[in-house]
C-alpha cells in the first residue's frame, strides 16, 4: 500500500538546502503535513518545514548515527495532534536517485512509532528519507496499516516527481497518441493517462479545455457544471448541437458525450452540480490539476481554496469583453492565470470580490428587488475562448509533464486584442493571507483538517 | 447553518444585548437576520429602528451587503437621504430603507458581522 506526498516547491527547496548543505553529512527535520483521504487514496500535503538544529534538535543517536531529540519530537508531534496534521520525521542519506530506509531506520520506527501514534490521537505519523533526487516514506496509519511512497510531487510552476528510484513509464502504446508521444515520450503519455483533472465550468472555455484534455489522453476528466445548454451557447460550446438545445441537455452530458466520441476508455466523470457545494468540492480534493473555467466568484473561492489547502496546481482562465455606454468595444481580453500552492493566490490578488460573493448568494428576486439586476450575460466569442483554453492546456502539458526547467515564475497572462498586446503579471503574495499564507489560521496545506469555503 | 454564520450571530447578540435577533436560515448555510430594536442618535426620527441583512453562507469571505433599516426613519433636519441609502426596499417582509455600503478592505482585514453593522451605523450617522 502506498501514499503520495505533495510539497510546494519553496518548501522542497528549503528542505533540500537544509538536508544537503554540501557537508556530506546527515541532517534532520520535521514536516507538518495535512492529510487527504479519498477512498483508498492517501495524500500528505506539506504545510511547514521545521529544520532540526544540529546538536540541539538533531543529536547523536543511541542506535543510529543521529536522531531527533525527544524534546523536539514531543513539541512537534503534540502540535501536529492539536492541529490535526501529520507528523513526519525527516533525514537524509548520502545518495542521489535511489534511497531507502536502513535496517536501523526501520527498527527505530518499530520501536518508537506505536507510541507516537498514541500521542497523535488518530492522526498518522511517519518518516521520510531523502536522497538528493529521491525520497522514500514509511507512514504509520491509525489502525495498523503502513504505507510506502508511490511518488512525491514538487509543485511549483512545473510539477516534478520523485520517488525512491527513477520512474519507469509503461510500454503500452496507443497509436492515436503517436504524434504527441514523438514530443514527450511514452513516459509522458503514461503520466497523462494516470492524471485526474477537473474542469470547473463547461461553457465556452471549459468545453474546449475538456476536448483538448481528452485528445491528449488524460486519464480521468471530472466535468463540473450545473447548467443546461441554451441556444445562445451554441456559438461557443464545443460538442453542442441543435438537438441538445431542444432537449435542454446538461453541459456535462454534452462534454462527456463528445469525449466518448474520441476515447473508448471514457475518462469523463459527470458532476452536474455547483462546485461551491460541499459534496462536489470534496470530490476534487485528490485531483492532480484543476482548470477553473467558471465565471462565478464562489467558484473562484472554492478553486483557490482547493489549490492552497490541498496543494493542487491549477489555472484560472476566461475571456472578457466590455463595452462602453454607446456599445463601443472598450476591451477584449483573454486571461490565463496560473495558481500554485503558496503562489498566485486569487484572494490576495483581489480577484475574488466579496461584494459579488454576497450578490451571488441572493435569489434572482432578491437581486431584482435590491437593484443588482438578474445576472446579465457577458459578451463571449469562441475565438477568444479558444486562446484561453489552448494556452492553459498547453501550459498544463509543459508544466505537468515537467518539460520546462523548474523554478520559473508563476505568472498571469493577459492577451489584449484591441491593443494587440500580451501582458505578463507576476502575482503578489500576502504573507498573512488566509488562503496561501503561512500564518496559523491560513488554510495552506491543511488538507482535511479544515472545511472548504462551500455552501451547504 | 455554517459555524461561521452562527458565530457571527452570537457576536451580534453580545453587541446588541437589548435587542431580539430574529434568524431565518437560507438553506445554504447562511441566514437572514433582523436585530430589533437598535437606537439611532437624535439626528434621526424616530430613533428606534431595526437592522437587517443576509449573512451569506460564504461569510466572512462574502460581504454582508446590503443592510436594511426601518422605512420610517427620517433625518431630523428634514434632508432627504441620498444614494447609497435608497427607499422602497423590503427585507424579511418589512418595508425598509436599503443601505448599500461595500466593504473595500475585506481581503486585507478579516471582517466580522459586528464591524459591518457598526460601520453601516457610523456611515448613517455621518451621512
Amino acid at each position: 500500500m502506498s501514499c503520495t506526498i505533495n510539497i510546494a516547491e519553496k518548501h522542497y527547496d528549503q528542505l533540500l538546502a537544509h538536508l544537503f548543505p554540501g557537508d556530506d553529512d546527515e541532517h534532520g527535520a520535521v514536516l507538518r503535513a495535512g492529510l487527504c483521504t479519498d477512498g483508498n487514496q492517501v495524500r500528505l500535503l506539506v504545510r511547514e518545514v521545521i529544520p532540526a538544529r544540529e546538536g540541539t534538535d538533531y543529536v547523536p543517536g543511541r542506535t543510529g548515527y543521529r536522531a531527533l531529540h525527544p524534546t523536539f519530537i514531543h513539541k512537534h508531534i503534540t502540535s501536529c495532534r492539536n492541529d490535526r496534521l501529520v507528523y513526519l520525521a525527516v533525514h537524509n542519506h548520502h545518495s542521489d536517485e535511489h534511497v531507502g530506509f536502513s535496517r536501523i531506520d526501520l527498527s527505530s520506527h518499530e520501536q518508537g512509532y506505536p507510541a507516537l501514534l498514541d500521542i497523535a490521537e488518530g492522526m498518522p505519523v511517519g518518516a521520510l528519507v531523502f536522497g538528493k533526487r529521491s525520497v522514500e516514506a514509511d507512514i504509520w496509519m491509525p489502525g495498523g496499516k503502513r504505507l510506502a511512497l508511490a511518488e512525491c510531487r514538487i509543485v511549483g510552476r512545473t510539477i516534478r516527481r520523485i520517488g525512491s528510484a527513477p520512474f519507469r513509464g509503461e510500454d503500452a502504446f496507443n497509436s492515436s497518441f503517436d504524434r504527441q508521444v514523438r514530443m514527450f515520450g511514452l513516459q509522458g503519455q503514461a503520466r497523462l493517462a494516470t492524471a485526474k483533472v477537473a474542469v470547473l465550468g463547461l461553457g465556452g472555455v471549459g468545453s474546449i479545455v475538456a476536448e483538448y484534455l481528452a485528445r491528449l489522453g488524460v486519464g480521468r476528466i471530472l466535468l463540473v457544471d450545473p447548467d443546461h445548454i441554451e441556444d445562445t451557447n451554441l456559438s461557443r460550446v464545443v460538442g453542442s448541437t441543435l438537438e441538445d438545445v431542444e432537449h435542454s441537455t446538461r453541459k456535462t452530458e454534452i462534454a462527456a458525450r463528445h469525449i466518448r466520441e474520441i476515447r473508448r476508455d471514457s475518462p469523463a466523470v459527470e458532476i452536474a452540480d455547483d462546485v461551491a457545494k460541499i459534496d462536489v468540492a470534496q470530490r476534487l480534493r485528490a485531483c492532480d490539476f484543476l482548470f477553473l473555467a467558471a465565471d462565478s466568484m464562489r467558484a473562484r473561492l472554492v478553486f483557490n481554496a482547493l489549490v492552497h489547502q490541498y496543494l493542487i496546481p491549477g489555472v484560472q482562465l476566461g475571456a472578457k469583453i466590455s463595452a462602453g455606454p454607446r456599445d463601443e468595444l472598450q476591451d477584449a481580453m483573454s486571461a490565463v492565470r496560473q495558481v500554485r500552492p503558496g503562489l498566485g493566490c486569487l484572494w490576495c490578488n483581489q480577484l475574488i470580490d466579496p461584494t459579488q460573493l454576497a450578490i451571488e448568494s441572493k435569489t434572482d428576486s432578491e437581486r431584482m428587488a435590491q437593484a443588482y439586476g438578474v445576472n446579465e450575460p457577458n459578451p463571449s466569442v469562441i475565438a477568444m475562448n479558444g486562446v484561453s483554453a489552448a494556452h492553459a492546456v498547453n501550459e498544463f502539458l509543459f508544466d505537468f509533464l515537467g518539460l520546462r526547467k523548474p523554478g520559473g515564475p508563476v505568472e498571469y497572462r493577459h492577451f489584449h486584442y484591441l491593443e494587440d498586446s500580451a501582458m505578463r503579471v507576476v502575482p503578489r503574495q500576502d504573507a498573512g493571507c488566509s488562503e496561501c499564507g503561512q500564518g496559523p489560521l491560513s488554510r495552506f496545506g491543511k488538507g482535511d483538517a479544515v472545511p472548504l469555503p462551500c455552501i451547504q | 447553518m455554517k459555524s461561521e454564520v452562527a458565530q457571527a450571530i452570537d457576536e451580534l447578540r453580545r453587541q446588541f444585548p437589548d435587542a431580539v435577533i430574529d434568524v431565518k436560515e437560507d438553506g445554504q448555510g447562511g441566514a437572514h437576520i433582523v436585530i430589533d430594536p437598535v437606537t439611532l442618535s437624535a439626528k434621526f426620527h424616530p430613533r428606534a429602528t431595526w437592522l437587517g441583512a443576509h449573512i451569506p453562507a460564504l461569510y466572512p469571505y462574502a460581504d454582508i451587503y446590503p443592510v436594511f433599516i426601518d422605512h420610517g426613519i427620517r433625518r431630523a433636519d428634514g434632508a432627504q437621504f441620498v444614494a447609497p441609502i435608497t427607499p422602497n426596499a423590503t427585507f424579511a417582509g418589512r418595508a425598509a430603507l436599503q443601505i448599500s455600503r461595500r466593504n473595500p478592505q475585506a481581503q486585507q482585514f478579516a471582517q466580522t458581522a459586528v464591524t459591518k453593522f457598526l460601520k453601516v451605523l457610523d456611515f448613517l450617522e455621518k451621512s
